[in-house]
């Protein structure tokens, strides 16, 4: 018979250079087995209990491995950051979303950013200069950039973000409602 | 090689980017997308249109897809399979009165929905602490 004691662990991972003062944390609680015997604990309930802590042990390992990829990537964004003289800013005060700030103390998502710059592409353009990809490996190519520069420590989906808010202006809603039983102008046969 | 139809109402959208001066032709680049679909093929404008969370769930809605259109938006309906696509509406980016994505209203919204500590730090017009702002924008 064994008898299981609590044991709280703390594990912090410091992702240094000074211009990422963010640390991590995370309690990780293990549970150690100590020799004692009590005899109202069957062998059966040990071994549940020991299947517990093995699940336990793994969830915060994963947990941790999470947060050292978070916190690699930060390093990466800020690094790129710096080699390109610093104007994006990654800081924890926007969990790390890359952003420029503007000189009227407005704020650029860099995201915001680069679906500007898609705005402004034509792709017949770029198609001509790289006649070897398809308009579909173009666009891939300039979101592929965007979601990069949704990046944030939180993992959160910013286009869900956006969505959300979005939708809450009902008038828009009603609106594409509407446009679902609007008739079509033409057909466009695609060369 | 897939259809591209578009709605009435998705048309005066068109025709608004092009009224504000917009030399890029968007609905040239749908069509150019479009046409690397094909009923067992899904790429091109497949590939692209992704389902709107909140909207799930709604029947009518849900039949609908957004592509991303630089800063602005289409919702588009119709797959592959069926190699015909429709683009029902757009969303024009700094066109709608309620929540302008350029605003700070709007940025607020997105940082509070990252957890972002910026926002319980700082009020009024600007989202940018003295302390994280870059040298070089001080320049």
């Amino acid at each position: 018979m064994m008898h299981l004691t609590g044991q709280k662990r703390q594990i912090t991972t410091s992702s240094k250079p000074s211009d990422q003062p963010q640390q991590l944390r995370m309690e990780f609680t293990t549970t150690s087995v100590s020799e004692r015997t009590r005899p109202e604990v069957s062998t059966a309930e040990t071994l549940a209990m020991l299947a517990d802590t093995d699940q336990q042990i793994k969830v915060r390992s994963e947990q941790l491995i999470t947060m050292q990829v978070a916190a690699d990537s930060v390093r990466i964004f800020a690094a790129a950051s710096k080699a390109t003289g610093g104007f994006v800013v990654i800081h924890p005060n926007y969990k790390f979303l890359p952003v420029l700030q503007g000189k009227d103390d407005s704020l650029v998502f860099l995201y915001q950013f680069v679906e500007a710059i898609e705005e402004k592409l034509d792709y017949d353009e770029l198609k001509a200069e790289y006649p070897m990809l398809s308009y579909g490996q173009i666009a891939g190519g300039i979101a592929f950039l965007r979601k990069l520069a949704q990046f944030n420590i939180e993992n959160k989906n910013i286009d869900d973000i956006e969505d959300q808010i979005i939708n809450e202006d009902q008038g828009f809603v009603r609106q594409v409602r509407e446009s679902l039983t609007s008739r079509t102008v033409e057909r466009v046969l695609t060369p | 090689m897939c259809l591209l139809h578009r709605t009435v109402v998705a048309e005066e959208g068109f025709q608004q980017l092009r009224r504000s001066g917009d030399k890029v032709n968007h609905l040239r680049k749908l069509e150019r997308l479009a046409s690397e679909a094909s009923k067992t093929v899904a790429q091109g404008l497949e590939a692209f249109l992704v389902p709107v969370s909140s909207w799930r769930g709604d029947d009518q809605l849900q039949q609908l897809r957004e592509y991303q259109m630089g800063r602005h938006r289409a919702y588009i309906k119709g797959r592959y399979t069926d190699c015909e696509f429709c683009v029902c509406i757009l969303k024009l980016y700094k066109k709608e009165k309620v929540d302008r994505e350029e605003s700070i209203q709007f940025q607020r919204k997105v940082l509070k929905a990252i957890g972002a500590p910026i926002i319980e730090q700082l009020e009024g017009k600007s989202l940018i602490d003295p302390n994280a702002r870059s040298k070089v924008s001080e320049v």
